[in-house]
């Protein structure tokens, strides 16, 4: 959940700031779709607009979480057993707040 | 490999570390005072703006309205087009600099009487305090069981909050879509999917961050209250306690003397704590959490009065005058210093740049696009032809009447009738063919110049330039 709002809600704002620089700069009336002219309404070029701004803002964050995990977190195969790891190993069994 | 035993939910030194704090639910005690009446006065004013003016009209049309789907923006007698977002972004700048002043001056005024977040926190608290009562009933009524009275009560409080979400997400859309048209659906329940998920959207943030949220939107997603304090110097006003004053705290009877009892102001009621509405203590002095709203200063006054002794244990004060630096009495001297000067002196150019540009702009524009598949042709009588699209805005409210003329060449010739009219904040696109005899020219590209000039208002005018090519 934590996670979803760190990602989620800088997105949120650089999503807000790209849709009012974008559509101040370019009319959706004349942008065109792989050739074809948009037939939606202005509101609905808009609307679907921001939530593609959001989602791409979201992605660096995404990213920045997948590359944040550390290697005890991408490794798979260890020889000890899950009680047998280290303390503080997040793949230790009873270790349960290494997971955020 | 044997490890030590450790308690599940430990860290490895035997501490318990959560990641992040569970976040219980504050229930600010109601306090009054001057700063208490201050912030209902702002929520006063600022919900019947933001209520009041979609409702407003003016020139027969709304008279503050972002027409979105029209690209066009109505700010009372002046309509903005795309091409005027300069003067948008110069009032951002105008907005963000007063910020910085207001915050080097006096703190987080804006985070506690302006904000959004603050006063319709404020309006949904007041609403949670007429159904559940005061702080203490609040968490008594938190704590006991469900039964038909509890579900009552929640029922009834979050029915209300829902209700004004919706309202305030109404109101919003009523910004960006004219409010004329969204009764008419409301009266005919024919709403449009894009206008009835907009208001759904703001509706439940509203909800959301007023209901639910509360303190954690100032406390970990406000950007701004993350770096308002680089705004803040030794002689900013800020909420501070007097811990000279107050320390060493203790309870005693009213009856008692401070002094035999080596006790300073603060009877350590805790009122101060529980009327905050972020849940910090600001005795522990200035904390990013704290939002600047004063009702510790209201809390404590109260105490104070009852004790009979002196208000003012928590107050605005700066840092150097709590610390004994400079005397309480220049604390308004103070104000003037380079650092609000530069924010004043900024402030005061872009906003006599701004009110100058608006003054002097004309309510005009023309754009000027070549015809993009023929450079130049030939016509029937032999004369040489460029073809061009003009694009014509009038910005202003009241219909137009232009002479075109065109200059650059001698011997150019406009073949396009005149004048030309336009409709009141709209635009046309006129298509306009140059000619000239080959003779009188050398080959080529010249430049020319259009002019625009509104037939009843010579000082309506304006120009565009662009290239005339001869082979």
């Amino acid at each position: 959940m934590q996670r979803a709002i760190w990602v989620l809600w800088p997105a949120f704002i650089v999503g807000g700031i790209t849709e009012t620089v974008f559509f101040t700069l370019f009319d959706p009336e004349d942008m065109r779709l792989f050739g074809e002219a948009i037939t939606l309404s202005r509101s609905a070029v808009y609307t679907l607009g921001f939530f593609v701004f959001w989602m791409l803002a979201a992605i660096p964050s995404v990213l920045t979480c997948f590359f944040q995990r550390s290697a005890a977190d991408i490794n798979h195969l260890c020889p000890l057993e899950p009680h047998e790891r280290p303390l503080g190993c997040p793949k230790r069994e009873d270790c349960d707040q290494c997971h955020q | 490999m044997n490890a030590p035993e450790a308690p599940r939910n430990a860290a490895p030194d035997g501490i318990v570390a959560d990641l992040y704090e569970v976040r219980r639910t504050i229930h600010p005690r109601s306090v009054h005072g001057w700063f208490a009446n201050w912030r209902i006065a702002l929520v006063l004013i600022t919900q019947l703006v933001f209520y009041g003016l979609p409702w407003l009209n003016w020139n027969g049309r709304q008279a503050v309205l972002f027409e979105l789907a029209a690209r066009k923006f109505y700010i009372f007698g002046l309509v903005l087009w795309p091409q005027d977002f300069i003067y948008l972004t110069a009032l951002l700048i105008i907005c963000a600099l007063s910020l910085f002043l207001f915050t080097a001056v006096a703190g987080r005024l804006w985070c506690g009487y302006a904000c959004p977040q603050t006063v319709y926190t404020e309006i949904f608290l007041w609403i949670e305090r007429v159904i559940e009562g005061d702080r203490m009933q609040r968490m008594r009524l938190d704590r006991a069981p469900w039964n038909l009275s509890k579900s009552w009560k929640k029922a009834s409080k979050h029915g209300l909050w829902i209700a004004l979400s919706l309202w305030t997400g109404f109101t919003f859309v009523g910004y960006f879509s004219p409010m004329h048209d969204l009764v008419s659906a409301v009266q005919g329940l024919h709403f449009s999917p894009w206008e009835s998920f907009w208001i759904l959207f703001y509706g439940f943030t509203t909800y959301g961050n007023a209901g639910w949220m509360r303190e954690q939107v100032c406390l970990y997603m406000c950007p701004y209250a993350r770096f308002q304090s680089v705004m803040f110097d030794p002689d900013t006003l800020v909420i501070t306690y007097d811990a000279p004053r107050g320390d060493p705290r203790g309870a005693r009877s009213r009856s008692a003397d401070r002094k035999t009892l080596g006790i300073g102001d603060c009877v350590d009621c805790g009122i101060c704590v529980q009327a905050c509405p972020t849940g910090i203590d600001i005795r522990r002095g200035l904390q990013y959490e704290c939002i600047g709203c004063a009702a510790c200063i209201d809390g404590c006054n109260q105490v104070m009065d009852k004790l009979g002794y002196q208000r003012g244990l928590i107050r605005y004060s700066t840092e150097n005058a709590v610390r004994g630096r400079v005397d309480e009495r220049s604390i308004v001297r103070r104000v003037w210093r380079p650092r609000t000067l530069v924010y004043g002196a900024l402030l005061f150019a872009i906003c006599a740049a701004f009110v100058t540009a608006l003054s002097m702009r004309v309510p005009l524009k023309l754009d000027v696009i070549r015809d993009r598949a023929t450079l130049m042709r030939e016509t029937s009588d032999g004369l040489i032809e460029n073809v061009y699209q003009l694009q014509i805005m009038n910005t202003g409210e009241e219909p137009r009447s232009l002479l075109l003329t065109v200059s650059g060449i001698p011997g150019l010739r406009l073949m396009t009738p005149q004048p030309i009219a336009v409709a009141p904040a709209s635009s046309l696109s006129v298509p306009v063919e140059l000619r000239i005899d080959p003779a009188s020219v050398t080959p080529g590209s010249h430049a020319v110049r259009f002019e625009l000039v509104d037939s009843a208002h010579a000082n309506v005018r304006t120009t565009a330039k662009t290239m005339f090519y001869v082979r």
